[in-house]
């Protein structure tokens, strides 16, 4: 049996939803835009599924589908139309809602996380969120491998400041060792 | 901001990360080691690590399973209807919306069959009724639902672009498509895009104006009698729709039906 691009596409698409949307609420900071971009990003793969590589990474062709068209179609055009970004920090959290005891120091995170710029945001999602390599962000962010690290970097960076006021108990070490 | 620190903090993260060549790694270490400074950034941007995966799995806990398999089963609807043509190959076009159902409903099988599944399959009798060859323009109307201004705004113009796309189109069409000939006062051609419907050619030109959204111009061969133009409201939307030398046309957009009218006055003149 032959596998192309439109049967992994098809075969595929379903079970990677929330994960699109994750990334998508974690670009926006809004649930509402979080779903427009799973819809625009599954009508994008089912009208051209002939464009994926049989054999590649379903998941990562997606995510830089949604990534662009974030950056090409949604964001852009908030900028044009004068909104602005989105409040990034209304809804990352979601309210606590999610923060039942156990999620605390989770939700912290979360929290910290929202406080970063866009770009760092992002590469810290894509990196230690998902778990892909600097050269796999790099890909669907198309851009410098570098970059990637600069922006993680500074996250850390960052992140590092925020934490100088905390209990160290409250932090973890290092948290991503890959290869 | 430019800070020197930034190239040695890269480095540094990504010796963190475990994400640097072991040469490169060693080289480093041997330099962390004569130089505390080094050391004692090395220590900060480890103190901005967090433990990020369960952080973020808390979203994935949230996310609306049930409403995105909704906007999936949508998006598989409509593209299963208007299969784009371009860049397809024939044959896999005409399996392709069955593919994309057989799949999905594999996928539910394992999770909420019932739900969605006459979503994806049935439709309601009514709307079935009416989806025969001459109601492309119910499946148009329903495709450009989805359209907002944000779907065309981030479309470069490009006038070789367009006349490529135009050109595509009209050799399917049989007619001669040219900017000059589609082109609409106050609205910019942002895209020209074959479909099919029911095995017919299909082509959709969209535009973009300063005012009430998305408009959009579609042809499709359906050997149709000629027939005057006609008013009708589908989906939230105006159409004028008319046929002649066996194509069908149709203008759709929510502008004003005074201004859809006169907008297909003009079509009409110049393409036939």
């Amino acid at each position: 049996m032959t596998t192309n691009g439109h049967d992994a596409v098809m075969a595929g698409l379903a079970a990677e939803l929330k994960r699109l949307w994750r990334y998508g609420l974690v670009l926006s900071g809004k649930r509402d835009v979080a779903e427009d971009l799973v819809q625009a990003t599954c009508l994008r793969a089912l009208e051209r599924p002939h464009q994926f590589t049989p054999g590649t990474r379903l998941d990562r062709w997606l995510f830089s589908i949604l990534h662009s068209i974030w950056l090409n179609e949604i964001r852009a055009v908030r900028y044009r139309t004068g909104q602005g970004l989105v409040d990034a920090e209304t809804e990352l959290t979601f309210d606590g809602a999610y923060e039942v005891e156990t999620n605390i120091l989770a939700g912290q995170v979360l929290r910290e996380v929202n406080s970063l710029p866009e770009v760092q945001r992002e590469a810290v999602f894509l990196v230690y969120g998902e778990g892909l390599t600097y050269r796999e962000a790099a890909e669907i962010l198309a851009v410098p491998i570098g970059t990637i690290m600069s922006r993680l970097a500074g996250a850390r960076a960052k992140l590092a400041g925020l934490g100088q006021d905390e209990p160290a108990a409250t932090r973890s070490k290092d948290e991503n060792e890959r290869s | 901001m430019s800070d020197p620190e930034i190239p040695r903090d890269a480095e540094l993260t990504a010796l963190i990360d475990g994400a640097l060549p072991e040469a490169e790694r060693a080289a480093l270490e041997r330099r962390l080691a004569a130089d505390p400074e080094l050391a004692g950034r090395l220590s900060v941007l480890r103190q901005g690590g967090r433990d990020f995966a369960p952080a973020f799995d808390l979203l994935l806990a949230a996310a609306p399973g049930d409403r995105l398999e909704t906007i999936l089963a949508g998006a598989i609807e409509r593209v299963s209807r208007m299969a784009p043509v371009t860049g397809t190959p024939p044959r896999d076009r005409q399996r392709l919306a069955f593919r994309i159902a057989a799949g999905f409903i594999l996928f539910l099988a394992g999770t909420s069959l019932g739900v969605l599944l006459p979503r994806v399959l049935g439709t309601a009798p009514s709307e079935q009724a009416e989806r025969g060859p001459s109601n492309w323009r119910s499946a148009v109307a329903d495709y450009l639902t989805l359209y907002t201004r944000d779907t065309l705004a981030g479309i470069p113009d490009d006038a070789a672009t367009r006349t490529a796309e135009l050109a595509q189109a009209g050799t399917r069409l049989a007619l001669d498509l040219t900017p000059e000939k589609v082109a609409l006062p106050d609205l910019q051609l942002k895209r020209a895009q074959l479909f099919e419907f029911n095995g017919k050619p299909l082509a959709q030109l969209a535009y973009l104006g300063p005012g009430d959204g998305p408009v959009a111009f579609c042809i499709i061969v359906n050997g149709a009698a000629d027939a005057p133009a006609k008013f009708e409201e589908r989906e939230g939307q105006n159409i004028v729709f008319w046929s002649k030398g066996g194509r069908g046309y149709l203008i759709i957009g929510r502008t004003g039906r005074q201004n859809l009218e006169a907008l297909a006055a003009q079509l009409q003149e110049k393409i036939s």
